[in-house]
């Protein structure tokens, strides 16, 4: 009886061993696959920052400025004057 | 004694006459060790057993903790040290104007560096291959004395594969965090600068390490749409007119944010690490609007006219002799700018339109010296100021306040102002009576609690602003549809020791719209001279501060969501009144 009990807790600390090893190679995968999605998060947050920076240099009032001044002639924009707004809030008034 | 144990019949000799007693001595011996050896059998069997509970009692508990752990795993309270988790967040805050518009960032860019060449000559010949801006006998000079060389910072991708591709085994790569100023020289001297290692060197960004919102995203008052034709039609300005630097300032009356602020010249915060040695870029870092200290003139004739309407010793249809002789030294009467002086007696408000020094002495006078510097005192042009920037100035007040200095710090001479702090003290002129704190965090609003003035005489101050736009020398800032209130002033430069000779700062303070005026403007430029081939025909702040106000207002108007009205006017808050006098004077 006493054998069979030490030959049982042989055989669990064997299977634990094993299930051990499992777990912990699985483990490793999963950090492996986190660290890949953090690293291609920060990629695109790097990305993300950088398309931003892009908008924001595509439309900053000194670049709209130069561009609505030389296509000018085919465009015709210029700043919004107060006779515009005026304009516009008799229409909304009318319809 | 084993020996003789086991073998005593065989080699111990026993004669006749011996004692034998010692045969019954050992027999007993030999029982009595028996015994113990017996005892100590059984001692240690049970102390083996005794362990091998304990063995299996301990690989219980294993077996049990482990099967447990096994089944039910739970949290894992301890982390992987190798999990890049805290890398991804940017060590500075972005920052953001009113309208979400991005300012500045921070991106990741990398460094590229040599340790330790083999063949240094080689080596600098293949960088430069790849990197031609380079100085290749710079570069190779320190290769060759030193173990650790930067080659590059800031690349690009494609400049990262030609340094990896050119076939240097000593290049390294670090991963570097780069601060970016997305609009470049606009606004620079709020957002300010960051040196190499992104510690903030000036303005917003010097605030940031010191408080608690490091990591969170800022919120500016300013708005950058309106920040650009600020420092746009400035810099126009400067040119147009010769002046040696301007600057200017958008607030909101009610609450105090700053909606613009530009001091130019300006620098680009990009660059100036690179250029700070450069004289004129280290002069054109210092911010002029919240450092600055400077005698603006005869716009402190408004706080003067609301001083005297607020003490109640005067009034707006009072009259002032403007040909009196008012003695500021023993044989000289002060004089009005270009002696223009009226004959007749001319009421309170014209005193305004027609920015009379005279008459501003004798409501001065008036009030008294001590009232004076209480007022000024009160509507916050005498402190220190506090703002979210490390940039702040404080005025230079005179060394006594005597009589003298009361009639010169009437119009605007001997007392040197911080233009933020003067063009708050406006804000409250104007928007009631209450005075407010500037800021320019979004979140802040200053609540119009601490009364300064009396609601009527900000209104009666309205009106007298209104008149010098109307008719005096701010006709040039009237902008059609938004009856622009404001004054402009003249001021005479100090230097060496004198005031005549060393130029002008001409200045326009104004607000708009006049009938409930939302926001405040100030508009600054230092020795601005004529320009007559394009129609600039004086030096004075009629020709030069108030058409670029004018100009700044009409283009920045429909961008804050100012009502447009041709038909409103401001109308005499004192017009009752004075038909009553009519009528009682025809009466009679």
């Amino acid at each position: 009886m006493f054998k069979l009990f030490v030959y049982s807790l042989f055989f669990t600390f064997i299977s634990l061993i094993v299930f051990n090893q499992i777990i912990s190679h699985e483990i490793k995968d999963k950090v492996r696959e986190l660290n890949n999605i953090n690293y291609s998060l920060k990629k695109e947050k790097n990305k993300e920052i950088l398309l931003k920076t892009d908008w924001v240099v595509r439309t900053s009032p000194e670049r709209l400025q130069k561009l609505s001044e030389k296509y000018y002639p085919q465009l015709r924009l210029s700043p919004s004057k107060g006779e515009n707004i005026e304009f516009i809030n008799q229409e909304i008034e009318k319809n | 004694m084993v020996n003789l144990k086991k073998n005593k019949f065989i080699n111990v000799k026993v004669s006749a006459g011996n004692d034998l007693s010692f045969l019954f001595e050992d027999s007993h011996k030999k029982n009595s060790n028996n015994q113990n050896d017996l005892d100590k059998i059984s001692l240690s069997r049970e102390r083996v057993h005794l362990a091998k509970f304990l063995f299996i009692f301990i690989f219980a508990i294993f077996v049990v903790r482990g099967t447990s752990l096994a089944i039910f795993p739970g949290d894992i309270l301890s982390k992987p040290n190798k999990i890049i988790s805290n890398s991804i967040k940017n060590p500075l805050p972005e920052i953001y104007d009113r309208n979400d518009k991005l300012l500045a960032t921070t991106i990741e860019t990398k460094r590229a560096s040599i340790r330790n060449p083999v063949n240094p000559e080689e080596t600098a010949r293949m960088i430069k291959a790849v990197i031609p801006d380079l100085d290749k006998d710079a570069l190779l000079n320190k290769l060759e004395n030193k173990s650790y060389v930067e080659i590059a910072d800031n690349i690009n991708d494609i400049q990262y594969y030609d340094i990896l591709n050119s076939g240097v085994a000593e290049v390294e790569f670090h991963s570097v965090w780069r601060r970016i100023y997305i609009n470049k020289q606009l606004a620079s001297h709020i957002i300010g600068y960051s040196g190499r290692d992104l510690i903030g060197l000036s303005g917003i960004e010097k605030t940031i390490p010191k408080s608690k919102i490091l990591h969170e995203d800022i919120k500016l008052s300013i708005d950058i749409s309106v920040q650009f034709h600020l420092e746009d039609q400035i810099t126009k300005g400067i040119e147009l007119y010769g002046a040696e630097s301007g600057f200017g300032i958008v607030m909101d009356a009610n609450n105090g944010q700053i909606i613009a602020s530009a001091s130019l010249p300006t620098f680009d915060p990009n660059i100036i690490n690179k250029n700070y040695a450069n004289n004129t870029v280290k002069k054109s870092t210092f911010n002029q609007v919240f450092q600055g200290s400077y005698e603006l003139g005869s716009v402190m004739k408004i706080m003067t006219l609301a001083m005297g309407l607020e003490s109640s010793q005067i009034d707006l249809n009072d009259t002032f002799d403007d040909s009196t002789c008012i003695k500021i030294a023993a044989n000289r009467c002060l004089n009005n700018y270009r002696n223009q002086n009226s004959e007749n007696l001319i009421s309170s408000v014209d005193c305004l339109v027609r920015s009379s020094n005279r008459c501003m002495a004798q409501i001065a006078i008036k009030v008294g010296r001590e009232s004076q510097k209480s007022f000024l005192q009160k509507v916050g042009l005498l402190d220190e100021y506090f703002l979210e920037v490390h940039e702040t100035g404080s005025p230079i007040l005179p060394e006594r306040w005597t009589d003298n200095s009361m009639i010169t710090i009437s119009f605007g001479q001997g007392l040197s102002v911080v233009p933020l702090s003067f063009t708050s003290s406006v804000a409250a002129m104007v928007n009631g009576g209450y005075k407010i704190q500037p800021s320019l965090n979004y979140y802040n609003n200053s609540k119009k609690e601490n009364r300064v003035i009396r609601e009527d005489t900000s209104k009666k101050t309205i009106y007298a602003m209104r008149q010098v736009v109307k008719h005096g020398s701010g006709k040039k800032a009237d902008i059609k549809g938004y009856a622009v209130i404001g004054k402009t002033g003249t001021a005479d430069i100090p230097c060496n020791g004198t005031y005549s000779g060393c130029g002008n700062r001409t200045s326009f303070v104004g607000a708009f719209p006049g009938w409930d005026p939302k926001y405040v403007i100030l508009v600054s430029y230092e020795r601005p001279k004529e320009n007559p081939s394009r129609g600039i025909m004086g030096e004075s702040s009629f020709h030069n501060a108030g058409p670029t106000a004018g100009e700044i207002i009409r283009l920045i108007a429909p961008i804050l969501n100012i009502e447009y009205n041709v038909d409103k006017e401001i109308e005499n808050p004192q017009k009752d009144i004075l038909k009553i006098n009519l009528i009682k004077e025809n009466s009679l």
